[in-house]
């Protein structure tokens, strides 16, 4: 997508996938270190269990998201294959106006979520006590990448079909 | 009545090409407000953060990272270099490579996810590269990836276990002989095919010299390394399942370096790839978690579990009606969730018949396997049709078909011959 | 009017299932069927253990039976700490002293607290031979609290938190060498793993029964009579049939191998020392609320 928002597209997708990428390192550095804690030093460093949830919900959205723009989320699509041209892409426009709504729905119930532990004060119960909204958080601003790169697909399906189809 | 809709609503939206895990997700919604209204999707928060929230999920992207660097590294090519000329003589050729490969990553990981996302990375593109035919290769990597769950250590046997109080010794130990056995049916039938269509597999060069399979010997080398360094790590007691994943990564990183394939394209390539495909298998994951919840508030499966208890059956009619229960709901619903709906209703019922509950977790492990194979919601067909952008769903759902009809068959000779479970841990822990 | 109840256990034979169905019958019986409960166990909603009483506050089930909710009221955690209470006795007089405080921080979620049920202790099972504090040294034992933690380590043990999942196969492989439960807790499912038991009572834990605040208000006056009698009856008959398991489940580990060791008394007045000054450490770090709920229930049970 040329111009203006083909930039803005393209620059959540290099944040998505730098983060996304730091978490997965981050994930298998933390794992290593409390195997060597334990099995060398003989001690725990006691935050590794719970800091793995909370990347695994990070690579969930994220990972979700950079598949969903590389059109990698999966689709059966035998029967998409042998539609009329433009029955396709109308029924692509509407699948992406459901998965869209589908997308606000978590992200309104989610970010309720994240109220509702920030209101509460809900904490881990670990030695670090994290304060739960925060890692919460991942869950709405994810399903929010989920939604700008559905619109993305929007705007290229709604060009595609302007120009008639290609 | 509300199930039927929502399954209705879940088929049409996957069949009419809509992204997998939005169709599940739409349909969860939907089935959610059907059952509640609006306000059940109050839930949607927790759930979601309790669906996602999860160690034991953290095994699937390790696998799958571990798999990339070999990808990436040209390891697996030369792996696959390797025992090639070994299996040149047997019908089927390196497809028999898959089956062993997942009973390898099965002893490691306890999951099937995992296991099967881990060896489809590597061997999906390289098999589909020399020719295979790609709906046998992702068949048998499926079939081969549910061994995950019946060769020990298994998430799944843990679940049952703590659900019914029963030997998780025991039911590891008798998951070992089925795994094996299973996977010997799966080769079997490999050989059995390609020898009625051979043009199944390419036609691979003539003998081998000794100095070839020398080289060969040692292109396998690095492999057999890492797969030391990882089975060592968990039974030397270092390292968890889970955690045996990121053993694998530093595995898989230090042969690369070792064999001078280390470079920053190939391990931001993997790295991107691995987030990509571990992303897509979560979010299927999360998602079929969105769905039990409303299966589970619905309390379909207690009333298919409470109807087949009140039924008064006969010993065996009863496991298959069990069978058939679990087939039909391991259509849309993941493993652990139907577990904990319908074992818990039926457990007393099959203790009162003389059921063994070692037998019966085997029984039920072995069913849930069935379930993560068939569609719409089978989350190994997504694990391996995720792996190459040239395998769709399609072609793994149609190339696992006669894999189902093995399992389905080795169940029945599991009814009849309970001993092939019951006779390890019997011998190896007594009683 | 229909509830929607949660627990976190998910084994229908243990004392606390067998209570929370029990309660929901009785509920329904005494309301002439007005309240009818609908009890999902453990795992099968997913929500997780830690967020019950979050559910329950936000109206996501209207009843529950929680254990993990030091999350939610963290001040509850003074009656775990270890060494602190060591009987029924204590424990009675200690909880009857904590109960409005209690009470009041589950109002702040809003949630109605209704009552409990306590575990049994929590002591040592492992797989090395256990026959006094002293045999922790250098072994590494999976804990749930951090204060569970700290004592394991103040005897020269490692804590190690792991996954629930995870530790059969970590007993069986070595990743740890025991852990902190009760007989007719995790023991039951784990006890195969665990040759040695070291009966030290390190500390108890115990579960809350709540309800949605707004479904509670809900109710009529009379029907909330009888949720309350109900749940104050069958909260203690918990706790009994808890305590009755324990010795049954004891025996049974007994019989097929396990060696139990009784507490050595002699190491209690020492434990008990060393731990003191950690109590008012833990509840002066925490702040001034914990420093007056410790004092509350140091003085109700003397120590
Ligand atoms: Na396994
Ligand atoms: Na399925």
């Amino acid at each position: 997508m040329p111009g203006f928002l083909g930039h803005l597209f393209n620059g959540v997708a290099h944040g998505v996938s730098v983060l996304a990428g730091v978490t997965l390192v981050a994930l298998v550095v933390l794992v290593v270190a409390e195997i060597i804690a334990r099995s060398v030093f003989n001690t725990s460093l006691a935050v590794v269990e719970e800091c793995v949830g909370y990347f695994v919900v990070l690579l969930m959205v994220l990972g979700a998201a950079m598949a969903l723009r590389k059109n990698d989320l999966f689709r059966v699509s035998f029967i998409a294959d042998v539609l009329p041209p433009a029955l396709e892409r109308a029924s692509r426009a509407v699948y992406i106006f459901i998965a869209l709504a589908v997308c606000c729905v978590f992200v309104w119930r989610t970010a309720d979520l994240v109220a509702s532990s920030f209101s509460r004060g809900k904490i881990s119960q670990t030695a670090m006590e994290t304060p739960l909204w925060i890692p919460q958080l991942a869950l709405p601003i994810g399903f929010c990448v989920l939604a700008v790169f559905l619109i993305e697909h929007l705007l290229l399906v709604l060009r595609s079909s302007d120009t008639g189809g290609k | 009545m509300e199930v039927i809709l929502a399954f209705g609503l879940l088929i049409g939206l996957i069949l009419g090409g809509f992204w997998v895990q939005f169709s599940v997700s739409t349909a969860g919604l939907f089935y959610i407000w059907l059952l509640n209204g609006f306000s059940g999707w109050k839930a949607l928060g927790l759930v979601s953060w309790g669906a996602a929230n999860s160690f034991t999920l953290a095994a699937i992207p390790l696998f799958v990272f571990m798999a990339e660097i070999l990808l990436g590294s040209g390891l697996s090519a030369r792996l696959y270099n390797g025992v090639a000329p070994f299996f040149r003589w047997l019908p089927g050729g390196l497809l028999h490579t898959n089956i062993a490969g997942c009973g390898i990553f099965a002893a490691i990981s306890g999951g099937s996810a995992p296991t099967a996302a881990a060896m489809s990375t590597v061997a999906l593109p390289e098999l589909s590269e020399r020719g295979y035919n790609r709906r046998i290769v992702a068949g048998s990597l499926a079939a081969g990836g549910t061994l995950g769950i019946l060769i020990p250590p298994s998430i799944t046997m843990i679940i049952y276990a703590t659900f019914t109080e029963t030997s998780i010794a025991h039911l590891f130990a008798a998951g070992l002989v089925p795994g094996i056995l299973l996977a010997l049916a799966y080769m079997g039938f490999i050989m059995l095919r390609v020898w009625r269509n051979p043009s199944l597999v390419p036609v691979e060069r003539t003998v081998s010299s000794p100095g070839e399979l020398r080289r060969a010997a040692c292109d396998i080398l690095p492999f057999l390394l890492l797969i030391v360094v990882v089975l060592g790590s968990i039974y030397g007691g270092l390292a968890t399942p889970t955690e045996a994943g990121a053993i694998g990564v530093v595995g898989a990183l230090m042969i690369a370096t070792l064999y001078r394939r280390m470079s920053k394209n190939m391990i931001t390539e993997a790295i991107s790839r691995t987030l990509r495909m571990s992303g897509n298998i979560l979010f299927i994951v999360f998602t079929s978690m969105i769905f039990a919840y409303a299966t589970a508030l619905s309390g379909v499966g207690d009333h298919l579990a409470h109807w087949l208890e009140a039924s008064g059956y006969s010993k065996f009619v009863f496991l298959l009606m069990i069978m058939v229960v679990f087939t039909i709901l391991g259509c849309f619903m993941e493993g652990l969730g139907m577990i904990a709906i319908i074992v818990p209703v039926i457990f007393p019922a099959l203790m009162a018949m003389g059921v063994d509950p070692v037998w019966f977790g085997v029984f039920v492990v072995i069913l849930v396997e069935l379930g993560q194979l068939t569609p719409p919601l089978g989350v190994i067909l997504f694990v391996v049709a995720s792996s190459s952008n040239k395998v769709t769903v399609e072609d793994v759902a149609l190339g696992v078909a006669p894999f189902f009809g093995i399992i389905f068959l080795f169940i029945l000779l599991l009814i009849a011959v309970p001993e092939i479970a019951l006779w390890f841990p019997s011998w190896s822990l007594g009683g | 009017t229909d509830w929607t109840a949660y627990t976190y256990s998910s084994v229908s034979t243990t004392a606390a299932v067998k209570g929370m169905t029990r309660i929901a019958e009785k509920v329904s019986e005494q309301t002439g069927n007005d309240l009818n409960i609908k009890l999902h166990l453990g795992k099968t909603l997913q929500i997780a253990s830690s967020d019950i009483t979050q559910a329950t506050g936000d109206g996501i089930v209207d009843f529950a039976a929680d254990y993990f909710f030091s999350g939610s009221v963290p001040i509850a955690r003074v009656l775990n700490l270890p060494l602190l209470i060591e009987n029924d006795a204590e424990w009675t007089k200690a909880y009857a002293a904590m109960e409005p405080i209690l009470k009041e921080a589950f109002a702040k979620q809003g949630v109605v607290y209704l009552g409990g049920y306590r575990y049994p202790s929590q002591v040592f099972f492992t797989t090395f031979d256990m026959k006094s504090l002293a045999d922790l040294k250098g072994h590494k034992i999976r804990v749930t609290s951090p204060e569970q933690g700290h004592f394991v380590e103040a005897f020269g043990g490692a804590p190690i938190t792991l996954s629930g999942s995870e530790v059969p196969t970590s007993l069986e492989r070595g990743v740890i060498d025991g852990v902190l439960t009760a007989s007719a807790g995790g023991a039951k499912n784990w006890h195969e793993f665990l040759p040695y038991n070291y009966r030290f009572p390190v500390n108890y834990g115990n579960s809350v029964i709540i309800a949605n605040a707004d479904s509670y208000d809900d109710l009529p006056e009379k029907d909330r009579q009888v949720l309350s009698d109900v749940v104050s009856a069958e909260g203690p008959a918990i706790t009994t049939a808890f305590n009755e398991d324990e010795i049954v489940q004891m025996n049974k580990q007994r019989d097929a191998g396990m060696k139990i060791v009784e507490v050595d008394q002699s190491e209690l007045p020492e434990a008990r020392r060393k731990m003191a000054a950690y109590w008012e450490e833990w509840a002066a770090d925490k702040g001034p609320e914990y420093v007056k709920a410790l004092k509350i229930v140091r003085e109700a049970i003397g120590k």
